[in-house]
């Protein structure tokens, strides 16, 4: 069943992101690096941002009311990357099918040629998604607590499951594991800052 | 579970230890994924600058064509009540005979029936409303029809 939810207007939102501080900024902006890094968008973090805001600005993109800002921010920055990666799939598939001769094509189901592309397209993201876990467990192997608080995140547990039941309700001992995680996270992004 | 629901836990779990960062935290963050903060704080800017230069075009519009609305009632209103001083015609008399055709909304008529000490400023507050409202008229304006 789907929620209802009451969105805040363009005026609201404005009023709202304009007395956003520095800290909270600063979150938004590594949420920007995130999925920048994550979907492997070839536009800068600060465009994608403009990008975000844009859309919000032009009442495309809503941010529910029973959300902090932020938190509503850092869920169409996701989006809208999502989009990016989406659209770039699209045009790339777009091009490759120029070079197929017709003999080639005749064999696509061009009724269902919308379908073929979805598929391709969610079939490209689980993948990618399917080596970023790997990547990240193998990262981690010679972790055992790293590794079972990655195992619960992507089982879906919430903090106060994980550290009742990973961490036996040691706080401390998930917070450190948990700062272990982002810490990596945040030198692969600085690989990526550096590569750049 | 898919895999697809693995990732997305995984993003939600990043973003909630980002939002939940205190200061110390993001700035070590930000050091780490070797970011120069005060940078990428300008380059945020600038692109929300972009993203809402139209909004607030149109914001800045709206309020010029208010303060216009306002200021050509006000030099409207301010016209018709130096005409009527200007011909020698008394405001307060103006006003009675007003009251007295019937022509006036009847909770101005409350007002003035009950304002026995109304100051000239409050009755040329009132003609002021009454020109608003179109039952005095603005005679140079009638003229030029």
């Amino acid at each position: 069943m789907s929620k209802d939810y009451s969105y805040l207007s363009v005026e609201e939102f404005h009023e709202g992101f304009s007395a956003l501080d520095e800290l909270q900024k600063s979150k938004l902006i590594k949420v920007g690096h995130y999925y920048r890094g994550k979907y492997q968008l070839d536009i800068e973090t600060e465009d994608l941002i403009q990008e975000v805001l844009t859309r919000v600005y032009e009442g495309k993109r809503h941010i529910p009311r029973e959300l902090k800002l932020a938190q509503g921010l850092a869920s169409v920055i996701k989006s809208v990357a999502n989009d990016f990666v989406t659209a770039k799939s699209f045009q790339r598939r777009k091009l490759e099918e120029e070079f197929k001769d017709v003999e080639e094509s005749l064999h696509i189901d061009l009724h269902n040629s919308n379908s073929i592309e979805q598929v391709l397209i969610e079939e490209q993201a689980e993948l990618l998604a399917e080596q970023r876990l790997r990547w990240l467990k193998t990262a981690f192997s010679e972790d055992p607590d790293v590794s079972e608080l990655i195992n619960a995140i992507v089982s879906g547990c919430k903090a106060k499951e994980i550290v009742k039941n990973v961490f036996e309700g040691n706080q401390t001992k998930y917070d450190t594991t948990r700062k272990r995680l982002m810490r990596r996270i945040a030198k692969v992004q600085m690989e990526g800052v550096t590569n750049e | 579970m898919s895999k697809k629901s693995k990732d997305d836990n995984l993003d939600d779990f990043y973003v909630e230890q980002i939002l939940l960062m205190d200061e110390q935290e993001l700035a070590e963050d930000f050091r780490a994924s070797g970011l120069d903060r005060k940078e990428e704080l300008n380059k945020f800017n600038r692109a929300a600058e972009g993203a809402s230069l139209s909004f607030r075009k149109q914001k800045l519009r709206a309020a010029r064509a208010e303060v216009d609305r306002v200021n050509q009632k006000s030099s409207i209103t301010t016209d018709v009540i130096s005409r009527i001083k200007d011909s020698g015609e008394d405001i307060r008399g103006k006003l009675a005979q007003l009251f007295a055709s019937g022509q006036i909304p009847a909770e101005i008529t409350m007002a003035f029936r009950d304002g026995h000490e109304i100051t000239d400023a409050e009755i040329e507050g009132i003609l002021e409303d009454l020109i608003e409202l179109g039952v005095v008229k603005d005679d140079k304006q009638e003229d030029s029809k």
